[in-house]
């Protein structure tokens, strides 16, 4: 019963430790992505487009 | 209309002028497209081959950010360079308007020029130099484009680089002052440094270095390199370079990103080692701007960091849920599996404690062979309930159970109740008439050997001719079969009762109440004569069915010579079997209505019994007078055949000699006899309480058994058959004695509650409370004590020392005598504390106390804690209790005197009985006593050997 009930934890925590960094990655994305726009403006204002 | 040259173009208008000569704005004449000419008059002292290859180098050149030259036109002592026109202004023009250039944009011409200086510096021969790379010589088209302009086709690098024409101060790198910033090859550095200062101020003054009479530096590709950047500075700064490279002041935040700076620094580094060695490479840094951004190296860290954190967070839990996950599947999986092994395991519990039960139920119906099987099958997993699978095959192998007895061996489970039943004559076989049909078994397997049908008549008989074959009332005829072959030997007239003669010559049968018995050859089945009973018959009732075949005489004599026969209305008869004899009638009539006897010798003993009396009568054949004859109420019982005359009444089996009539006691039973059989020494007798006795010349056997009555018995050969009408079964005993097991013998007269072995295994000593003998182990007699004042008696010890024997009797004052146990002396005496009246015994084992009261349970404690662990109560009174090795005695003696002992395990669980136990020697040996003068010896069998023995017993069971 011991091991069974520690899986059941184990599998719970981990399902949502995986909850949590699917929804830490999604708003890490937002940011990043928000973050990303903003310095290329700041990186085009300054160096122009990009060149190939 | 302008001035026209070559007859192509027309100049239209003057559009700039400078020390390379005057531009004027043009038109090609035919094609009408604007066009650029150049006029160079340095230029038109040019060897004309020298020319002809610069025009074709430059009129080859092709790019974008490069005009295109056309043509060259040599004209009125002038050279006039026709190229593209591009629209727009140098850059130098909105520079002197003090405007300012966005950084981006300066990037992107930047790039531009760098894309064309790549291509020039990429043209074969050895490349192109611009040489003099200046605002002035960048023009920005209306696209917001640039194009390269204005660079000299003298500068087209030769194989150790160009040699500089002209140059743009602030513009113009070291090399082009004919400095040369590279480390010298053993340079002082003060030496260096003045030569440089004196190198740049006199270029500074506006010498060439033609004119310092210093060494030539010769520009190549990083000249360009410098220029360039010298003029991104201006663009950026909106002031134009030191003419000093060292004097350079770098660009600030607000002029410029430190990145883009720091691409201008090092372009314009006066060491042109340390600038960009090609363009391409400069257009790279400028390229990658964006890539190589602190910001964005930054930016991609946190993304990358933030990915990778996240990542491993998934990661993990994703890790830790199928782990999880696996986790919980094992858990079920090892539940799911303890569950069906726990349901294994009961079931197996279960199928070996039913096992377990049923083995008892073989052992106590005397199945033994049966017993053993399931006992065996018990003891392969027996779970919880192994001391009982070990107790029960223990009892089923009667390995403890030494005295010579008559064991159960078989339990036949007959298809119906027995109305006759026949032993072969060693034994090997028995055979039972059970409706209709006769069946005959193997006395060991218990396995049916024929299945014969019989004539339907409880007077039918059968019996064995021989160990093979069987005489019986088959159905329509007399029979004999051979059992080996399973063949009939012959067939004769229908018959019901069958008699054979001793020596196994002749058959004698009568059916039913015919008035004719039929002689035959026994071996042959020929009629050998008729005899008539002149209108006499047996008594048979109206449905035989219910007929008690023993009511009646039908006998043969040893020869076959005589036939014995009892009548309906108590006749009786002795008729010649052979030749043509007189008959002799020795009753014509009587009252008695059941006749017993038959011949041994020239004898015939008979038993006849009414309802008010009994008479027994011996009568010499020789003579037809009788010998000698007795007289009772109650029934006399007789066995006559070659082996003897024997005749019991009440509960005295004796054999009787005809001629002197002397009696000898073959059995005495504690009820009466009902039916007997002798076989020799042996005898079994079945009482009228449903016992059923053995006996060996008299000496009672154990093995007694109850489960009677027991109406038909045999025995032969040390094997015995038990059956009765009312019960549909055979019980087989199988005579077992173990010699090898006798370790002395004693003269049994001797009364003794005790028997001990000493030591030396050289005799016995026998005691009881007043006495005791001293035995040599062939019964010889060595010595006999009576004890004095045995009402004070307390207890008797046999104690074992110093490999010697002893009694220590002690009294209640606390005397204690000791004798020697070899000899019956007395060797010593003492006095000590009167013993504790308390009533109760204590024992010490390694681990345990024993405490036995009087009057109470014996409990056993542990040493340790001095807590019970079990309750040793049993039939009678516990007397001692040993330890042998890792297993436990208690030993107890009854209230008739019986002594046993009990063999428990380490847990006080009994795993089998020890009867007649009466000493356990020092190595372990079990002594035992079977009151009749044998002491006999046993070891402890582990439960390996007992299924090993077990198996052993199957397997000779099975042959």
């Amino acid at each position: 019963m011991g091991e069974y009930m520690d899986g059941q934890l184990l599998f719970y925590a981990g399902a949502a430790l995986l909850v949590l960094g699917a929804a830490a990655g999604v708003i890490a994305l937002v940011l990043l992505v928000l973050a990303h726009r903003r310095l290329d403006k700041q990186l085009t204002r300054e160096y122009g487009g990009k060149r190939q | 209309m302008g001035t026209i040259i070559a007859g192509t173009y027309e100049i239209e208008r003057q559009i700039g002028a400078g020390g390379g000569g005057t531009v004027y704005l043009g038109k090609h004449l035919r094609l009408g497209k604007q066009v650029v000419l150049k006029a160079d008059k340095r230029t038109l002292n040019a060897k004309p081959e020298v020319l002809r290859r610069e025009v074709d180098a430059l009129k080859n050149l092709s790019h974008t950010y490069i005009p295109q030259v056309y043509d060259f036109v040599a004209e009125n002592e002038t050279v006039y360079t026709v190229m593209d026109y591009i629209q727009g202004e140098s850059l130098d023009k909105p520079l002197s308007r003090g405007e300012h250039f966005e950084q981006a944009q300066v990037i992107k011409w930047a790039c531009q020029l760098l894309e064309a200086l790549q291509y020039l510096h990429s043209r074969p021969p050895h490349g192109i130099l611009h040489g003099d790379l200046k605002p002035a010589n960048v023009m920005l088209t209306p696209q917001g484009d640039i194009r390269l302009i204005d660079f000299n086709i003298a500068l087209a690098l030769g194989e150790e680089g160009a040699v500089q024409v002209g140059f743009s101060r602030g513009y113009a790198s070291p090399e082009h002052y004919g400095i040369d910033y590279r480390t010298p090859a053993q340079p002082t550095a003060e030496s260096a440094e003045t030569q440089v200062d004196d190198v740049a101020q006199t270029v500074l003054t506006g010498e060439s270095a033609q004119n310092t009479g210093g060494s030539r530096v010769r520009l190549d590709v990083r000249s360009d390199i410098y220029s360039l950047g010298a003029t991104l500075y201006h663009l950026l700064s909106g002031v134009k370079p030191a003419q000093d490279a060292r004097d350079i002041v770098e660009l600030d935040r607000s002029q410029a990103s430190q990145a883009v700076a720091e691409v201008i620094r090092k372009a314009m580094s006066p060491n042109p080692d340390l600038r960009y060695q090609t363009a391409e490479e400069m257009l790279d840094a400028f390229l990658h701007l964006r890539e190589n951004d602190p910001r964005t190296r930054r930016f991609k860290r946190a993304r990358n960091l933030a990915a990778a954190t996240l990542s491993a967070v998934c990661l993990a839990g994703a890790g830790m849920s199928f782990l999880g996950l696996q986790q919980m599947e094992r858990a079920q999986a090892a539940a799911a599996q303890e569950a069906r092994q726990g349901q294994e395991a009961e079931r197996v519990s279960k199928q070996a404690l039913a096992a377990i039960r049923e083995a008892e139920n073989a052992y106590q119906e005397g199945a033994t062979l049966r017993a053993i099987e399931l006992s065996l099958q018990a003891m392969e997993d027996p779970g919880p309930y192994g001391v009982q699978a070990q107790k029960s095959l223990t009892d089923a192998l009667g390995v403890y159970e030494l005295s010579d007895r008559f064991r159960p061996s078989q339990y036949i489970e007959l298809p119906g109740q027995p109305l006759k039943v026949a032993l072969s004559p060693q034994g090997g076989k028995a055979a039972a008439l059970v409706d209709g049909q006769v069946q005959v078994f193997d006395v060991v397997s218990g396995e049916q050997i024929a299945d014969l049908p019989a004539e339907v008549s409880a007077l039918s008989d059968v019996l064995f001719l021989d160990e093979e074959t069987l005489l019986y009332a088959g159905l329509g005829g007399l029979r004999a079969y051979d059992l080996t072959h399973g063949r009939e030997l012959w067939r004769a007239q229908t018959a019901t009762a069958i008699a054979l003669s001793a020596d196994r010559s002749t058959v004698a049968a009568v059916y039913k109440n015919e008035s004719e018995a039929l002689i035959y050859d026994a071996a042959t089945g020929v009629l050998s004569k008729i005899i008539s009973f002149h209108g006499r018959c047996q008594p048979v009732p109206s449905n035989d069915r219910f007929a008690d075949p023993e009511d009646s005489l039908f006998a043969l004599s040893g020869d076959g010579g005589w036939l014995a026969v009892s009548f309906e209305g108590g006749g009786l008869r002795l008729i010649p079997a052979r030749g043509n004899g007189e008959e002799v009638e020795h009753y014509e009539s009587s009252p008695f209505t059941h006749f017993e006897g038959g011949f041994f010798g020239h004898y015939f003993a008979f038993s006849a019994a009414g309802t008010d009396n009994s008479v027994f009568a011996v009568i010499d054949l020789n003579t037809m007078e009788q010998t000698g004859g007795f007289q009772d109420r109650t029934p006399f019982h007789v066995q006559v055949d070659e082996t003897g005359i024997y005749l019991s009444s009440n509960n005295l089996l004796v054999g009787l000699d005809p001629v002197s009539g002397e009696q000898k006691e073959v059995a005495y039973t504690g009820a009466d006899i009902s039916a007997f059989q002798v076989d020799g020494p042996l005898a079994i007798a079945a009482t009228n309480d449903g016992g059923l006795a053995f006996f060996d010349q008299a000496r009672p056997l154990a093995g007694q058994t109850e489960g009677g009555p027991w109406e038909f018995l045999g025995l032969s050969n040390g094997v015995a058959v038990a059956a009765d009408r009312d019960r549909q079964r055979l019980r087989l005993f199988t005579l077992e004695t173990h010699p090898e097991s006798q370790i002395a013998v004693y003269d049994p007269s001797f009364d003794h509650d005790e028997a001990r072995l000493s030591p030396d295994g050289k005799s016995v000593l026998l005691f009881r409370y007043d006495a005791f003998q001293v035995q040599s182990v062939q019964g010889e007699l060595i010595a006999q004590v009576t004890l004095s004042e045995p009402e004070q008696v307390y207890d008797q010890q046999y104690v074992r020392e110093d490999g010697k024997g002893y009694l220590d009797v002690t009294y209640y004052d606390g005397r204690v005598s000791r004798y020697d146990a070899a000899t019956g002396e007395l060797v010593g005496q003492e006095q000590l504390p009167p013993p504790d009246k308390g009533l109760e015994e204590e024992f010490l084992t390694d681990r345990y106390k024993v405490v036995s009261p009087l009057h109470g349970a014996p409990i056993a404690y542990t040493l340790e804690e001095n807590k019970a662990v079990a309750d040793l109560t049993a039939e009678g009174y516990l007397t001692y209790v040993t330890q042998v090795g890792d297993y436990l005695i208690t030993e107890y003696i009854t209230a008739d005197g019986e002594r046993y002992g009990l063999l428990r395990n380490d847990a006080w669980a009994v795993l089998a009985r020890l009867p007649q136990l009466c000493d356990i020697l020092e190595d372990g040996t079990l002594v035992f006593d079977d009151g009749q003068g044998i002491l006999r010896q046993s070891r402890i069998y582990s439960a390996q050997e007992l299924i090993a023995l077990g198996n052993s017993k199957l397997q000779g069971g099975k042959k």
